[in-house]
């Protein structure tokens, strides 16, 4: 007599065993949702660009406007901050007063044993130099280490 | 993990191809059709991307993933318009059929044939934390996460599949 147990042991073994078999339909279901992933926006907001005039200073544009969206910032800033193996990014936003962006917070988890002081200058420094490229500008950057790991940052 | 919260796509893809293989086990035996296992994993993807910075690392990852993906798989079935169940549903292509292992153990696909059924019959949220905490290894709390129910809500789900289920099975005590 097969008890309950072994019955519903039998089940999960029947499914477990489908796996392989189904596992070979995976590579088509991959590929669509890469597709539609690649398709889909995420929500982003726009953010005033400064530009140089002609006679050289910095000044909010008048007549022309240039609105980069917040996503272009915080991608350069990802990208930026990924050249520091001994940090990862765990949060990085602007803070926009409407459409102007005033400052950029940055929280880091940082690797053990890394000096957190210049950590955070570098980063800032980086920051900085990311926001006047993508927006002409140079806000206050706060920078604040969440958390230190044993190993890979980024994992 | 943290790139893919910043908008970082290499990132997710490799979240997609780490967690997917699971998702689309468990939603292809959720509404059991290939075709509609596929868009809704499609969905659930999508929706875990543009809410990915709002993951607040409480649950994991993996049960953040099967949640969005249950709650996707159930609109969908809520969205079938009601029909009687038919008796060659199961052996139809796409659906769970008899197939290369008919060959080689026939008594087994027969046997698979009938819990593809059973569980068929399951009430849907019955149905997904048998799946979740039976085949794909989630805990009772684990469970519940996912599914927006309370662990003893979980329990008594199981309880009731595990019932329906060897009732149905009865023959092959």
């Amino acid at each position: 007599m097969t008890t309950d147990d072994e019955i519903m042991s039998r089940a999960v073994d029947a499914i477990q065993d489908r796996a392989e078999q189904e596992s070979a339909e995976w590579p088509a279901v991959a590929s669509g949702v890469r597709d539609r992933v690649r398709r889909s926006s995420l929500v982003s907001r726009p953010v005033r660009a400064h530009v140089e005039d002609l006679s050289g200073t910095t000044t909010f544009t008048q007549v022309d406007t240039l609105v980069v969206s917040d996503r272009v910032v915080v991608d350069a800033l990802r990208r930026g901050l990924s050249g520091i193996p001994e940090a990862a990014a765990e949060t990085l936003s602007l803070v926009l007063d409407g459409r102007d962006c005033v400052g950029v917070r940055v929280e880091l988890v940082a690797g053990y044993g890394t000096d957190l002081r210049v950590l955070g200058d570098r980063v800032r420094t980086l920051v900085e130099a990311t926001l006047t490229d993508t927006l002409g500008i140079v806000v206050p950057v706060d920078v604040t280490v969440v958390d230190v790991v044993v190993g890979d940052p980024s994992r | 993990m943290r790139s893919a919260r910043l908008g970082d796509r290499e990132a997710f893809g490799a979240i997609v191809e780490r967690h997917g293989p699971a998702l689309y086990r468990f939603v292809r035996r959720m509404v059991r059709d290939h075709g509609e296992a596929q868009d809704v994993v499609q969905e659930a993807f999508v929706a875990a991307w543009r809410s990915i910075d709002r993951f607040d690392g409480r649950s994991t990852l993996s049960t953040w993933l099967f949640g969005i993906a249950s709650h996707k798989a159930r609109d969908t079935l809520r969205r079938r318009r009601p029909e009687p169940m038919d008796p060659d549903l199961m052996t139809r292509p796409g659906h769970d059929t008899i197939d290369r292992s008919a060959r080689s153990n026939p008594e087994e696909a027969v046997f698979f044939t009938e819990l593809a059924q059973a569980l068929a019959a399951l009430p849907d949220r019955q149905r997904a934390a048998w799946l979740l905490t039976q085949v794909e290894g989630l805990t009772t709390v684990e469970a519940a996460e996912a599914l927006r129910m309370t662990p003893d809500a979980v329990r008594g789900q199981l309880a009731r599949a595990r019932v329906s289920l060897t009732q149905r099975l009865e023959a092959w005590r």
